[in-house]
């Protein structure tokens, strides 16, 4: 069921897209961080008005935010793109404010190229260097082709219903699309705090109903400025 | 600051707490004013005492102030989680209010014009 590939940690997965295969080792190589810079015309796009429940709505947890980021293949990513190319779609309080956008979002198993969707507590920038992510990481499932839609929805639905019980350790959780795989991660604050993250990967396996032989992957975000990519040189457990 | 900020938080979590309450009719209320009607003057005559003792802030003391934070802060609704189970959440997908655009979407091709139906079938597990 989930894509067993060992070639997974050959260096060059998630830089691998073809359509940018010139000098993509060199370029910022995935979606899901890079250096903050002031630029944040694309973080401050949204009201600033606070969110909250309508009457008779649901009630969340937490408020948040869903994002959209897609590298552009024409120009050479550098420090400043990933912060460009991220956008903020919305922010939601409740159960039915989250319904109305998720309904009016493209599946992610229907996007193409390299891009992500992204769902974070209001506050927290998909991005390893914000404040509530420079200690964390993230666990990582990568699915094979056909699979991210129903994955997305149900790692979403997790999270929305706080069926963690990892106190405020979640940060938000990414769809990736990629060439060959898409992948699924949670990103929580406190990377060395192993009583939750392993709380974390086994809320995954249940809710996701992952095969026991599942591959799940490991990494803390200072890891991913060090090599600068999201996906490499993980820690397996299985 | 650490007071201030935990209140700061709190007075957004009251203010949940307050939109729900909208919901609750206002007619109880209208008819205990009515109640009250022929009893006004009294009520004034009441009222007019404090005032001319001339006490102000004789609401809340230094002391009081402190106990209502510490009431608010060590009371707040983050405790009690709320959970919902995935059944839940998607049975609240088919409300219709769920299926409405949001009033501020970004023109952007993810953004579609309306609703997709949703993913896929319940019993899928």
């Amino acid at each position: 069921m989930m894509n067993q590939c060992d070639q997974a940690r050959d260096g060059d997965r998630d830089a691998g897209d073809l359509e940018t295969s010139t000098g993509a080792r060199e370029e910022k190589s995935d979606g899901d961080g890079g250096p903050v810079n002031s630029n944040n015309n694309n973080f401050n796009n949204g009201r600033r008005k606070t969110i909250s429940p309508g009457a008779g709505e649901h009630p969340l947890q937490y408020n948040y935010t869903f994002w959209y980021s897609r590298r552009t293949p024409s120009r050479p990513a550098n420090t400043q793109s990933y912060e460009q190319n991220i956008r903020q779609i919305g922010t939601v309080a409740s159960v039915e404010q989250f319904w109305k956008f998720y309904s009016h979002l493209v599946r992610p198993g229907d996007l193409t190229g390299h891009s992500d969707f992204h769902l974070f507590k209001e506050g927290i920038k998909p991005m390893w260097e914000d404040e509530a992510n420079k200690n964390g990481g993230k666990w990582i499932i990568r699915l094979r082709k056909g699979l991210a839609s129903r994955f997305w929805e149900n790692i979403i639905l997790a999270m929305l219903g706080e069926q963690f019980m990892v106190g405020e350790e979640i940060c938000g959780v990414v769809v990736s699309i990629r060439f060959q795989e898409d992948i699924l991660s949670i990103w929580n604050k406190t990377a060395s705090d192993q009583v939750t993250t392993s709380r974390i990967r086994d809320t995954l396996r249940r809710v996701l109903n992952l095969p026991p032989n599942t591959i799940m992957e490991y990494k803390t975000h200072n890891d991913s400025l060090k090599d600068n990519s999201s996906f490499r040189n993980t820690k397996i457990t299985l | 600051m650490e007071v201030l900020t935990s209140t700061s938080g709190n007075v957004e979590l009251s203010k949940r707490r307050i939109g729900n309450k909208h919901l609750q009719p206002a007619r109880p209320l209208r008819r205990l004013n009515a109640d009250l009607e022929p009893r006004r003057n009294g009520e004034i005559e009441k009222m007019a005492c404090p005032f001319t003792e001339k006490t102000p802030d004789s609401g809340i003391g230094v002391d009081q102030l402190y106990e209502i934070i510490h009431f608010h802060t060590s009371q707040g609704p983050r405790k009690e989680r709320i959970s919902y189970s995935r059944e839940f959440l998607i049975k609240l997908a088919s409300s219709p209010i769920a299926k409405r655009k949001p009033d501020f979407l970004p023109d952007h091709p993810v953004v579609l014009e309306k609703p997709r139906d949703p993913d896929m079938p319940v019993l899928f597990f």
